[in-house]
């Protein structure tokens, strides 16, 4: 899963990731960066807006939090991305992690795609009802 | 707003590929319920407004320009997942 954070001897520009649609809730931004956070390893990165850095978003990978998920991307969400199959892409979820850390939430509903190759990601909401916008990452 | 009345099984065309046709209506009033098909080209996302509108509130909420995570975080993470965060200094892993 190294492919995703921009590497900072390289141009930002280059290695941002472009979000044709923006984000859900903020379509006007359509250039983020991936970048490593300070202990999070693979595990925990942070996406920043290239264009106003106060805009920034915790991910999380989910499979390390939650074994059990496995988000059905449709096909045609892959190909808005320019990717051929979900081998192609790496998954990441929105994080929201609040003061007191142990209630972080991830939103697994609405994951994001990577395309490493193409450079181009979208936020994807999953069909399944069951799947939450705010699934506990730590146990209670 | 266009607002149209239906009856039951009529449909409404949206431009030349997208259809919505009242498929069931049970109850009255304010417990009505009406059930809806929808037949739309697969690259036309469909969605429950309140979906949508909970996505929208997550993320506003996971909104966060502050880059640090707490230390007991990434402990917690390591008791939780069973693996071992990669500390700051680490270099990250060759790309693949």
């Amino acid at each position: 899963m190294g492919g995703v954070a921009t590497e900072p001897n390289r141009n930002a520009e280059d290695q941002a990731f472009e979000f044709p649609v923006g984000l859900y809730g903020f379509p006007e931004i359509k250039r983020f960066i991936v970048v490593d956070l300070p202990g999070g390893g693979d595990l925990f990165k942070q996406m920043i807006a290239l264009d106003n850095p106060e805009v920034a978003f915790t991910i999380a990978f989910p499979f390390a939090f939650f074994p059990q998920y496995s988000p059905d991307i449709p096909e045609e969400e892959l190909k808005e991305v320019g990717a051929e199959s979900a081998e192609q892409i790496l998954l990441y979820v929105m994080a929201s992690v609040p003061q007191n850390f142990k209630e972080a939430t991830a939103n697994l509903r609405a994951p994001l795609i990577f395309n490493p190759f193409t450079r181009k990601a979208r936020q994807v909401i999953l069909a399944d009802d069951r799947i939450k916008t705010r699934e506990r990452l730590f146990k209670a | 707003m266009l607002v149209l009345t239906r009856r039951l099984h009529e449909s409404i065309l949206i431009g030349d590929d997208i259809e919505i046709q009242i498929v069931q209506v049970r109850g009255a009033g304010g417990q009505a319920v009406v059930r809806v098909g929808i037949s739309a080209p697969k690259h036309v996302t469909v969605l429950r407004k309140e979906v949508y509108d909970e996505v929208v509130a997550a993320n506003k909420q996971a909104l966060q320009p502050k880059i640090s995570l707490p230390a007991e975080l990434l402990q917690a993470v390591e008791g939780q997942t069973g693996r071992k965060p990669i500390a700051p200094q680490d270099e990250e892993e060759p790309e693949s």
